[in-house]
């Protein structure tokens, strides 16, 4: 473990982490023999199955057992346990700077940072990739401390950028990733619904699970009151003048669909999706994650 | 109405009106500016929230704004004034016309009407000054105003109004303004009529004001709630001149002038005697009570209907004077043919004994004094039909024998002057029976053959008749048969309407016809002549009758000299009279104020009664409503305070105070509003699938 003081992975949180272990039941492909179910047949002690014998199988796996019974050459087959990769895809939009103690990006971070020092404290490798409206930064799996050190000075180094482009940005990321694994993506997701599950598509047709945790402060949950003000938009500089009790309601309503249409796509695609508050702490969210 | 601004100097402060608008724009030029992470959401809350937000902003402002017009207005102080706008310092001239009338009796509580009248027209009075003229009608059926020309003492007026009593009479409006604007003709200044009155809707409906434009007219309502009656509204006695040994019948007929119905009790009181009946009057409806009258000598004498006291008792007696007439006078017209037939009917009135046949011609038949009771017609060929027919109109019966070869078309033509249909040729024809025609009795139920009905007096139908008119009930107007002949052919042929004509088909020449020479005969005619005066529906005749505030009359005749006579009225106090000029020593009465039984007097000689009763006008106490009143073209006030107040001027200030505040606690509504609203989604917790 590193001993310099990191902003995001705090000594306090890595006390409280270690009650906490990252197993989610997902079927995963790996090269390295680890803890998790592998589509693919190896050894281990979890039996799986029989098959009929070709030339060429090591003959150590016949059960011979079943040969005296049925005069025929079986093998024995056994899951194989692999290590999981963890992709980590982290927000870094304009948008994501709204908020303060803490704002949505430091939320997330700190999130971000826990999670991965989980992923690698159970062995797995984690990878990260920071995006607004294309990729910033894209740092591969790792499983090392030393890997770990580079994530967390990453995160200290970022700062909100540009435009949000989530579908975009999702698309692009595909190619990069070259096992199938765990996808983390935590975004204030202000993007077309439709789009964003569109880009995930290819994730979840190669056998992703994924995560989505919708970053978002009590103010744009609730819309304070603030009076006759001069909105103006943290990503396009936009500006629209309304007095906060005159569209609370309407904005709550938009809001709720657009939160509603989130949900409603992933419940159908089998997509697990969490609306995170900052003003809960990001604990509850590794609940979610181990549920 | 006129309004007058007694701060007028403060006017340019009316520009501060905008000042709620330069607000609205000034607070909306400047917002603070909010970092957000997107304004999308905003955006699409902003289409929604703009459809309602821009009215309430409107509506905002427009409140803001009449709020603050309202308190420049109570800082300039308006004053209100009625007609004419004259302002402070123009003469007034004022005609208060109290409406005096019957129906002002009614008391809606505690005090009548007329009371109620009186105290607002005392208050529209005290608000008059020195300067003003002012002048007091008391209307009824003739108005009579306190000074014959506007005067300024109004201490006087209120006096005479202390002094003025309800009378019996009916409304004249439109003579009580007529008077009004004679009043205020040439007078200088604003000129207004205020009327007080219960604007009851049987003498206000359909009365149209015509006044100049220069008078202002004011209606104050004293009628207040609900006000049932009932009341009296005829007394009639049918026949109208009964013969001594008659029964007479007396007809009242009485009104529930009230939404629920009512048990009444109605006393007929004939001299000392008294009778009572009950009727159920249904709501606003009417009932005819009967009252059977045997008259035993040709002396008048007067009846009184009355009803239970109710709190409108003016009308609820009324009186008749029953004349009865010592003879029946018949008055005979024959021609032709039709003599023979004149001769047996002047013969059978002879016999008799109670009816005096007078042979006539066909032009005295103009003067109804020589008719007499009933007019027998025999042989009248039905030419110059409208003195016949002004006859019948008049209430006389006429008993009408046609002679051969007239037109058919005579025998309706004489009842109305449409022509009827059919052959207009065709003619009445003679038709001969050698062995005789028998008669017979048509209608045995008819009051005519109520005598015959013991047998005491035979057959009436009994005697043979050789010769007839061969008429078919087609021919003839609408009626009944009373007598007709064996095979249908009518012989006896009352007529239905309101004209009392009965057709006779029964020749009395002598070698044609026996029936004149049989007993029943007379009876028959008798019964005849008794009956054609009594009960066709319509044809009562209806006594004369005065009304409260109409003058009596007495013509001079040889029982008394003019200087002798004496009007006495129902409480035994004479009348004042004086000689008319233009009619040879008559004497007229002045105006009658007491409804009852007025006695011309000749010393200690009743010479003739006359009854005055209550105008049946005034017994339905409904007055117009509010919109009615208005449709007069008048202000209408709802008491003489704000008439009063009219004419000094009304301080806009308090009401504009109020209007501030009502406008200022409607705009913090509007504007609180939206902290009223209900609350919109829930905000989301956590939310996860």
């Amino acid at each position: 473990m590193t001993h310099r003081r990191f902003q995001y992975l705090r000594p306090e949180d890595i006390r409280q982490l270690a009650g906490f272990e990252f197993s989610p039941k997902a079927v995963v492909e790996g090269y390295f023999a680890g803890r998790h179910v592998s589509r693919a047949r190896g050894s281990s002690v979890e039996f799986r199955d029989y098959r009929q014998y070709v030339p060429g199988d090591d003959l150590a796996l016949v059960d011979w057992r079943v040969f005296g019974r049925t005069d025929r050459f079986y093998l024995r087959t056994y899951d194989h346990e692999t290590s999981m990769d963890c992709h980590l895809f982290l927000d870094s939009s304009a948008s994501m700077g709204f908020g303060s103690n803490p704002s949505k990006l430091e939320y997330a971070s700190f999130f971000t940072a826990c999670l991965a020092y989980l992923v690698i404290r159970g062995g797995d490798r984690v990878s990260l990739q920071l995006f607004d409206k294309t990729i910033r930064t894209f740092i591969p799996p790792g499983s090392t401390n030393l890997h770990l050190n580079g994530l967390l000075n990453l995160l200290e180094r970022n700062q909100p950028g540009e435009r949000t482009s989530l579908a975009e940005s999702l698309r692009h990321s595909f190619p990069l990733l070259k096992r199938r694994g765990i996808l983390v993506v935590v975004s204030d997701f202000f993007d077309d619904p439709a789009a964003i599950f569109s880009a995930l598509g290819p994730y979840l047709h190669r056998g992703f699970k994924i995560f989505l945790f919708h970053v978002l402060t009590p103010a744009e949950l609730e819309l304070d009151d603030k009076g006759l003000v001069s909105f103006r938009d943290l990503e396009t500089g936009q500006r629209v003048t309304a007095h906060t009790d005159d569209v609370r309601e309407g904005y709550l309503q938009a809001m709720g669909r657009h939160i509603d249409a989130l949900r409603d796509l992933a419940v159908r695609r089998n997509v697990d999706y969490t609306v995170a508050r900052t003003d809960t702490h990001f604990y509850r969210l590794f609940e979610r994650l181990t549920q | 109405m006129s309004v007058i601004f007694l701060n007028a100097i403060l006017w340019p402060l009316a520009l501060l009106v905008v000042l709620p608008l330069v607000m609205h724009l000034f607070a909306r030029a400047r917002p603070p500016i909010v970092d957000f992470s997107s304004v999308e959401f905003i955006q699409r809350a902003l289409r929604f929230t703009q459809r309602v937000r821009k009215p309430k902003d409107w509506l905002l402002l427009i409140l803001r704004t009449a709020a603050v017009a309202a308190v420049i207005l109570l800082f300039l102080r308006p004053m209100l004034f009625s007609h004419g706008g004259g302002g402070l310092f123009e003469r007034r001239n004022v005609v208060v016309i109290l409406d005096a009338s019957a129906s002002m009796g009614w008391s809606d509580g505690s005090q009548t009407r007329f009371a109620v009248a009186c105290a607002e027209a005392s208050e529209i009075l005290a608000g008059l000054s020195s300067r003003d003229a002012a002048d007091l009608i008391l209307a009824g059926a003739g108005p009579r105003a306190v000074f014959p020309a506007m005067g300024g003492n109004i201490g006087y007026l209120q006096g005479e109004i202390r002094r003025a009593r309800l009378t019996s009479e009916a409304l004249d409006p439109d003579a009580a303004l007529r008077l009004a604007v004679r009043l205020l003709a040439g007078q200088e200044g604003r000129k207004e009529i205020c009327i007080i009155s219960d604007f009851q809707a049987s003498n206000w409906r359909g009365f149209k004001p015509r006044l100049p434009p220069d008078i202002g007219l004011t209606c104050v309502g004293t009628a207040r709630g609900e006000s049932p009656n009932a009341a009296i509204l005829r007394v009639e006695v049918d026949p109208a001149r009964p013969l001594p040994g008659e029964e007479a019948t007396i007809l009242c007929d009485v009104a529930n002038f009230s939404g629920a119905p009512q048990r009444k009790t109605i006393i007929l009181a004939v001299e000392s005697a008294r009778t009572s009946h009950e009727a159920v009057l249904p709501p606003w409806g009417r009932a005819t009570v009967t009252f059977k009258q045997r008259i035993a000598a040709p002396l008048s004498f007067a009846v009184s209907a009355s009803l239970a006291e109710d709190p409108f008792p003016g009308d609820d007696r009324r009186w008749a004077v029953v004349e009865p007439a010592d003879l029946l006078r018949v008055g005979l017209v024959s021609s032709g043919k039709g003599e023979a037939t004149a001769a047996a009917w002047a013969k059978g009135c002879r016999a008799l004994g109670w009816a005096r046949p007078d042979l006539l011609t066909t032009e005295a038949l103009v003067n109804p004094e020589m008719i007499g009771d009933v007019l027998l017609l025999s042989g009248w060929p039905g030419t110059d039909s409208s003195r016949v027919r002004g006859v019948l109109e008049r209430g006389i019966p006429v008993v009408w024998a046609p002679p051969v070869g007239m037109p058919v078309s005579r025998l309706m033509t004489v009842l109305t002057n449409a022509a009827p249909l059919g052959d207009s040729r065709a003619v009445t024809v003679w038709e001969e029976n050698p062995e005789g025609f028998r008669l017979k009795v048509a209608a045995p139920d008819h009051p005519v053959f109520r005598a015959f009905a013991a047998g005491e007096y035979g057959d009436p139908a009994r005697g043979r008749v050789r010769g007839r008119l061969a008429v078919t009930t087609a021919q003839l107007p609408a009626g009944d048969p009373l007598i007709s002949y064996e095979d249908g052919t009518p012989a006896l042929w009352m007529c239905r309407g309101p004209l009392p004509l009965i057709l006779w088909n029964i020749t009395l020449e002598k070698g044609l016809s026996s029936v004149q020479n049989q007993a029943e005969f007379v009876p028959l005619l008798g019964e005849l002549l008794l009956a054609s005066r009594r009960g066709l529906p319509g044809s009562v005749r209806v006594l004369k009758d005065s009304v409260p505030g109409q003058r009596l009359t007495w013509r001079t005749g040889v029982e008394a000299r003019a200087d002798e006579i004496r009007l006495q009225g129902p409480d035994g106090s004479d009348v004042p009279l004086r000689a008319l000029e233009t009619a040879g020593g008559a004497r007229v009465s002045e105006p009658v104020e007491q409804p009852g039984v007025y006695d011309w007097m000749a010393g200690e000689r009743v010479m003739s009664r006359e009854v005055v009763n209550f105008p049946a006008v005034e017994s339905d106490l409904r007055p117009l409503s509010d919109t009615e009143i208005k449709g007069l073209g008048a202000l209408t006030a709802s008491s003489g305070r704000d008439v009063r107040d009219w004419q000094a001027g009304i301080p806009l200030w308090p009401r504009l105070l109020w209007l501030a505040l009502i406008l200022l606690l409607c705009e913090g509504g509007v504007a609180a509003y939206d902290s009223f609203r209900k609350p919109g989604r829930p905000p989301a917790k956590e939310v996860s699938t």
